[in-house]
Order: structure tokens, then C-alpha cells, then sequence
């Protein structure tokens, strides 16, 4: 299939190749892990998959740079790796300048890789420890048959090493003589040798020094400004964000949550897991300082994501359902309590050693107590009667080794719409995407809860 | 990434004029690299390894010897291969004859004595260095070839190919390789040492398969192997350029440990009468030979049986050594 064929294919109906189109666009992409180890997994039953990448959408405009954040293991780097194809997409679509590229074979892939390249995390890893800083940067060139010869090619290193900051007389230096900024220099000069329109940095900077990255930073500003690069810079510091992006995305258990201009995002940040990841970078002015929200409980394995809104396990602003009787406080205390018992992080054998070292007299009643005290925060005095007894019933079942009955109760108990349906994405402006049931007029629950409880 | 940037926020990279740029480039341009004279000092600490260790100065020099022995061996010989004397004679003794033909009696030393067909030993043993090295080579070489083919294949592409192939290797390795030898002889047809090498080799292969497999599954797996994917590198180049220069080391050890084992397999085969032609001075052969003579004449057998024992000790502690000083580089590499 030739490269026009596949523009065509790829059009449904408008003219992709207009200049207003992204460079870079993904729709719905999605990228799954196998679990299964071999033939006999794969008999015994469905393979469980890891949902690394779970329907994402972005683009990415000319000379634009989005940044992508979120936590370790929220699936940002597969994200990177899959719109390189690095990993095949399991589905969606990937779209470079208009043209269809998601899941082409490697050969197909060759020519749209001198428009697309990487930088990675791991200078020192990313750079083969037996090749020379000439071999390395050389290798895309010889890859895509550019430069008449050798010396040609020599040449055209000697000039990238001098434009990253480098001496050009490092070619035969090995990578391990170098220091990280300077390894992350060759890493650079080696994704820009192919003049690349698009640049994936995943986590470029974060390996490095603080100093450092400052002069990473500028030299990637510097580039983008020479050579008109779009840059997809995949982080999870947020400080770095602020200093080089444009737009971010805010990625949670492999799907966009919030989608906002840097500035917007920073002064207003709508999703509770973005408010509390802005909550947690340090900030000089004690003015400009807001309460820390520390995210409870453990991230969720992305094998198994939680139902509904995937956060509704960790949120702090999590929605009661209409029939809630108590406070919106009372019930995120009891919702908090449900999910470590539904998690498993409640545990009752630690408890029982710990009241016969303390007490030395250890009965179902007490070891209750003791799961309440430890996994409800504060007492569940103030708790509607109906809904407190849920929460001793639960403890008492938990005590006596009733696991699936202790989880039925506080299902039943304590229910949240976050859990029930899908929030679908919402636009506060223009600009500005969010995916949160607190912010979706359309969503269960009343729409006045909007913006009620926004730091 | 300091914080006033990230109060600053982005003014503060307009804020840096085209002058300031350059002063900075500059700076960071003079910053020479951290000096290390690391890339040259793999190969010396691979000579002080084996300096400091006995048995592997005793290893390589013997190794030396042998290769020198091999090389050298019509300068070493006292007498020409064939050249026949008396008889089963003792270590150190004389045959008396007319040898050169001038029709005087001339008195000839045997050093290690002479076989049953009056071969002086000495020679048989230091011609027979000859076929033990170039056997020992060229098995490695074949065996290498082959099986570091199949392992990267296997190890790099994994799924189906990887199955297939894993399971040969599998079969052959179950399989003594002694008998496979045999069998590959006997199927091959007549003695030589051509067939001989292909028959060692093959029964070889699976030991470098494995070791290149393993490898290749943890190196496929670095981050420089993705970032020549994201370049666009073909799979052939990256195996060869990325993966292969990076197994380099254990494939080094493997192949001295195995040089042993294919001398030990050709003096087998020998012994057995699948080796080599009869007439040609092999160890294997002569301790063949000196079997039947053992209560009248032991030095037959036993001084080729000593020189491949002395051999294959050497390779092994000479492999040894090479290994630990490998291994030593590679944890200082990954430290950094």
C-alpha cells in the first residue's frame, strides 16, 4: 500500500492534510499486556491483560508541546512507546500528519520514523555500552540510507554533537566516559539526526540532576524553535511541566482524566486527582503553598481497573449516592473504609498478632474493634445508625474470616455512582477537557455539586 | 529543574538572551568527559586477573605451548611421522638400525619410547598436537557459528521460532553427544577429519544455542535495543550490531571451554576407530593403540592420555580465569 493510498484510507470524508490538522494524532488508542505466560495459560482460561493504555485521545499540533504526567505504572511510557509502535496498539488509531501508522509492520514503519522519534528516560541504558558516540548517532543515518558516504556522515555526527553541546571529538568516546546530562546530549543528538518533526521524550530529564535539567530543558526549547519539533513530553514531575509545555495531560490508570493548557491546569485544576497532584509540588512562596491532598490506598492494578470512574477508589471527593443519609464527610470515611476492605489492605492475621503481643487476649469482638480503629478514619459515631452497623457487621464477618461477606456488606452499604457509570469527558472551556462525574452536569447525582466542593 | 522556574514559569527561558545561550553551550562544551581510561583497562584487567591467579598463568602458558607445539610441530619432531624403529621400545632407550639408509648402524634416542609399529612417540604426540587443534578449532568455529545462529534467532523473535528451534536443541541435548558423533559419522560415511569436525560440531551446538538464547533474552530487552527500533534498525542489524557485540564475553569463555571437550571428543572418536584415517598420528588413536599392549608396554598409552590431560586442564583453568575476569567487568559496567 503506498504512502497516498493509505491518506486516503485514512480521511472519512475531510481533507486530513490541511494545515489546521494535528501532527499527531490518537484516537482511542489502546494498548494491552498479555499475562499469559504460554500455550497452557492460554488453555486454562481467558488471559488476563494488563490495560496499560485504555482509549486515550490527544493530538498534538505543529510546534506544540503536550506534556503527559501521572503516576509511576498509569501507563504514560507505553502510551509513548505505543505511538512509536514500538508496542503494537491493541486498538485505536494513530495518525501522523493525517496518515494512518498505528500497528504497521516495522518495514511499512521505516519512512514515517524519520518524521517521529524518541528520547528515553535512561540516558546511560538508552546508548549501547560497545558502540562509540559516533557509531551511535551515525546508526539512524546508515538506517535510513542518508549521506553519500562515511565521511559524509562523520560530518553530519560532528555537527549534532557541536549543536547539543557537545565536542565533536567525543566520536570515538564510549558512553559510559560521559557524564548524564552529557549522555542525555548523545541520546538527543541521535533521535535529531533523523530531523524528526515529532519528539516522544519519555521522562528525558528525570534521571537527571536538578541542575541539569534545567540545560536539557532550554536545549530541547532550542531545538523545538530551530527545527519547528512538536514535542510529547511524558512526565511525572510537575515542576518540569510548567517550565516546557504548552497543554498537559493528566493520565490516571491508562485514560486521560484532564486535558488543559499548562496555565489553566496550574491556577485551575478541575479533576480531584489532578488538584492533588498539584497539591504535592513544592512550591518556594508559603503564600502560593495549598493544603497537601495525599492520595489513601494503594493505586489499583491496571489489570483489574475499578469499575466507573477508575479514581473512585482513591478519591477524596468521591460523589454519595441521592439516598446517602449523612454527610458527604461521613460517607467518604465509610467509602474509605469499603475500599481497603474491598482491596484486601486490611490486615486481620496482623491485627490478631499485634492484640496478643498488647493484650494477650484476642476474641472476634475485639479483633472488630481493632479493624475499625485501624481502617476507619476517625469513629463511625457520626454514621447514620443503619450505615454503622453496616461497618461493625462488615468488621465482625472480616474478624471471623467471612471475606466475601464482610465485602458483600459494605458493597451493598456503601454504593457511589463514581463506581457505577463511566464519567464521559466535560468541557469546562474551549481548551479545557475533564473526565469527573463532579463536573458533568449530565452525570447521576445533582448537577449542583459542581464546582461545590473545588479547592 | 530548580523552583524558580517552576514559579517563574516559562518567561524564564525567553528571558535568556542568544548570548547567554552560547555562554552556556560553551561552558557545558568545555566540560570534558569524565575522564576513564575504562574502554583500555577491559583489556588490562583482563591480563591482571590472569596474572594474579597461578592456575591461569599455568592455563595460558600451557595453552601457549600447545599452540606453539601444533604450529611448529616438523621443527619440534626429532624423527619425520612415519619414520619407523624398533619395536615397543622403553622410554628413554636406543633403537639400533641402518634408518638413513648410508648403510652405517646409526643409534637413535626415543625419549617417551616407540609404539608397536616403532613410531617414536615423542613425534606421534607432538604431530598429534596438530590434529587435536585443528580439530578442537575449527568444531568451536563450526559450532559456533550454528549455534550463536539459532540462539539470537530463537532468543530475538521468541513465540513460534523460539519453540521450534528450542526444542531441537532440546532433542539434541538429551542426546549423548559421543553417540550423535557416531551416528553423524556412520551417516556421513568414511574416516577424515573433515567429517569428524562436522560430526563434534553439531553435537556441539546446542551448548552455544543455550548460552547465546540467554543472552540474547536479557540483552533484547535493554533500552538501547528499543531505541534502535525507534531509529528504524532492521532486525538483522540489530541483532548482529546491538545484541551480538554485547554476548561477546561469555560466547569468549564458552568457546575456551569447549575447545577441551572437542579435544576429549576427537581422541573419543579415535579411540573408538570413528576418527581420523588409522595411519594418522592422533592421541585418541595412539591410546587406542597402546590398549593392547598395556601390561607389555604402558608408555603407549599413558603419554598421550597425559598430554591430553595436561591440555584440556590447561584450556579449563585458563577458561576459568577468563571468565571471573569477565565477570568482574560487567558488574563494574552496570554500576557505571
Amino acid at each position: 500500500m503506498s504512502e497516498t493510498d493509505m491518506t486516503d484510507v485514512g480521511v472519512e470524508g475531510t481533507d486530513r492534510n490541511s494545515n489546521e490538522d494535528p501532527l499527531l494524532q490518537a484516537d482511542g488508542l489502546k494498548k494491552y499486556f498479555d499475562q499469559s505466560d504460554g500455550m497452557l495459560d492460554r488453555l486454562l482460561g481467558p488471559a488476563s491483560k494488563v490495560k496499560a493504555v485504555d482509549g486515550v485521545d490527544f493530538e498534538l499540533g505543529r510546534q506544540e508541546t503536550v506534556a503527559v504526567v501521572g503516576e509511576s505504572g498509569c501507563g504514560k511510557s507505553t502510551l509513548g512507546k505505543t505511538l512509536l509502535n514500538l508496542h503494537d496498539p491493541t486498538g485505536g488509531e494513530v495518525r501522523l500528519d493525517g496518515t494512518e501508522i498505528g500497528g504497521l509492520s516495522d518495514k511499512e514503519m521505516l519512512p514515517y520514523r524519520k518524521e517521529i522519534q524518541m528520547i528515553f528516560q535512561d540516558p546511560l541504558a538508552s546508548l549501547n555500552p560497545r558502540q562509540t558516540v559516533g557509531d551511535i548517532i551515525k546508526a539512524p543515518l546508515e538506517v535510513h540510507g542518508i549521506g553519500e558516504d562515511d565521511a559524509e556522515r562523520t560530518e553530519r555526527v560532528r555537527s549534532l554533537l557541536d549543536r547539543v553541546g557537545l565536542s565533536p571529538d567525543y566520536l570515538e568516546r564510549y558512553p559510559h566516559q560521559f557524564s548524564g546530562g552529557q549522555q542525555q546530549r548523545i541520546g538527543i543528538a541521535r533521535a535529531l539526526a533523523l530531523e524528526p518533526r515529532v519528539l516522544i521524550a519519555d521522562e528525558p530529564v528525570s534521571a537527571l540532576d536538578v541542575s541539569v535539567q534545567a540545560q536539557i530543558l532550554n536545549l530541547l526549547n532550542t531545538f523545538q524553535e530551530e527545527f519547528g519539533l512538536s514535542i510529547l513530553f511524558i512526565t511525572h514531575d510537575l515542576s518540569v511541566v510548567r517550565y516546557i509545555a504548552d497543554r498537559v495531560l493528566v493520565m490516571y490508570l491508562g485514560e486521560i482524566v484532564e486535558a488543559a493548557p499548562v496555565d489553566e491546569l496550574f491556577e485551575n485544576p478541575k479533576h480531584p486527582y489532578t488538584q492533588s497532584l498539584l497539591s504535592s509540588v513544592p512550591r518556594i512562596d508559603p503564600k502560593e503553598r495549598s493544603d497537601r491532598i495525599t492520595l489513601r490506598g494503594v493505586v489499583p492494578s491496571p489489570m483489574d481497573p475499578p469499575s466507573g470512574c477508575r479514581f473512585h477508589t482513591r478519591c477524596p471527593v468521591v460523589i454519595p449516592p441521592d439516598e446517602w443519609p449523612g454527610t458527604e464527610e461521613a460517607f467518604r470515611f465509610a467509602f474509605r473504609f469499603r475500599n481497603q476492605l474491598l482491596s484486601g489492605e486490611i490486615d486481620v492475621e496482623n491485627i490478631e498478632t499485634h492484640l496478643e503481643a498488647t493484650t494477650g487476649r484476642v476474641t472476634t469482638e475485639s479483633v472488630a474493634d481493632e479493624v475499625i480503629a485501624d481502617a476507619y478514619p476517625g469513629s463511625p459515631e457520626n454514621l447514620p445508625g443503619e450505615k454503622r452497623d453496616a461497618i461493625e457487621s462488615a468488621a465482625l464477618a472480616l474478624a471471623k474470616g467471612n471475606d466475601e461477606e464482610a465485602a458483600s456488606i459494605v458493597t451493598e452499604a456503601f454504593p457511589s455512582p463514581c463506581e457505577r457509570r463511566m464519567p464521559t469527558e466535560h468541557r469546562h472551556a474551549s481548551d479545557h477537557a475533564v473526565r469527573c462525574h463532579r463536573l458533568d452536569p449530565s452525570a447521576p447525582g445533582e448537577p449542583r455539586r459542581i464546582g461545590a466542593d473545588d479547592a | 529543574m530548580s523552583n524558580d522556574h517552576t514559579t517563574a514559569g516559562r518567561s524564564d527561558s525567553d528571558a535568556l538572551d542568544p548570548d547567554e545561550r552560547e555562554r552556556i553551550a560553551r561552558r557545558y562544551r568545555d566540560e570534558s568527559p569524565v575522564e576513564s581510561t575504562e574502554n583500555r583497562g577491559v583489556y588490562r584487567r583482563i591480563r591482571d586477573q590472569i596474572l594474579s591467579d597461578k592456575k591461569a598463568i599455568f592455563g595460558a602458558t600451557m595453552v601457549l605451548l600447545f599452540v606453539f607445539t601444533a604450529m611448529f610441530a616438523p621443527m619440534i619432531a626429532p624423527y619425520e611421522q612415519d619414520e619407523t624403529f624398533g619395536i615397543n621400545q622403553e622410554p628413554n632407550s636406543y633403537s639400533e638400525g641402518d634408518y638413513t639408509g648410508n648403510g652405517e648402524i646409526d643409534r637413535v634416542w626415543h625419549v617417551l619410547g616407540t609404539d608397536s609399529f616403532g613410531h617414536d612417540l615423542f613425534t606421534r604426540i607432538v604431530f598429534g598436537a596438530r590434529i587435536s587443534l585443528l580439530v578442537a578449532l575449527t568444531t568451536v568455529a563450526f559450532a559456533f557459528t550454528v549455534g550463536t545462529a539459532i540462539g539470537l534467532i530463537a532468543g530475538y523473535y521468541g513465540g513460534l521460532i523460539d519453540e521450534l528451534l528450542m526444542r531441537y536443541v532440546d532433542f539434541q541435548w538429551a542426546f549423548p553427544s559421543i553417540i550423535l558423533a557416531a551416528g553423524l559419522i556412520a551417516f556421513l560415511g568414511g574416516l577424515g577429519v573433515t567429517n569428524v569436525v562436522i560430526a563434534i560440531g553439531v553435537a556441539f551446538i546446542d551448548d552455544f544455542a543455550r548460552l547465546v538464547r540467554g543472552e540474547v533474552l536479557s540483552i533484547r530487552e535493554e533500552e538501547y535495543v528499543l531505541a534502535a527500533r525507534a531509529i528504524g534498525t532492521s532486525d538483522r542489524r540489530i541483532m548482529t550490531k546491538e545484541i551480538l557485540p554485547n554476548a561477546v564475553a561469555p560466547i569468549i569463555v564458552q568457546m575456551t571451554l569447549m575447545i577441551p571437550l572437542a579435544i576429549i571428543a576427537e581422541a573419543a572418536l579415535s579411540f573408538l576407530g570413528l576418527g581420523v584415517k588409522p595411519t594418522t598420528p592422533t592421541w585418541g588413536l595412539l591410546l587406542a593403540e597402546g590398549r593392547q599392549y598395556i601390561n607389555q608396554a604402558w608408555w603407549i598409552s599413558v603419554f598421550p592420555g597425559l598430554a591430553i590431560m595436561v591440555v584440556v586442564l590447561a584450556f579449563n583453568m585458563f577458561g576459568d580465569s577468563l571468565r571471573d575476569a569477565f565477570d568482574v567487568k560487567q558488574s563494574e559496567v552496570s554500576e557505571k
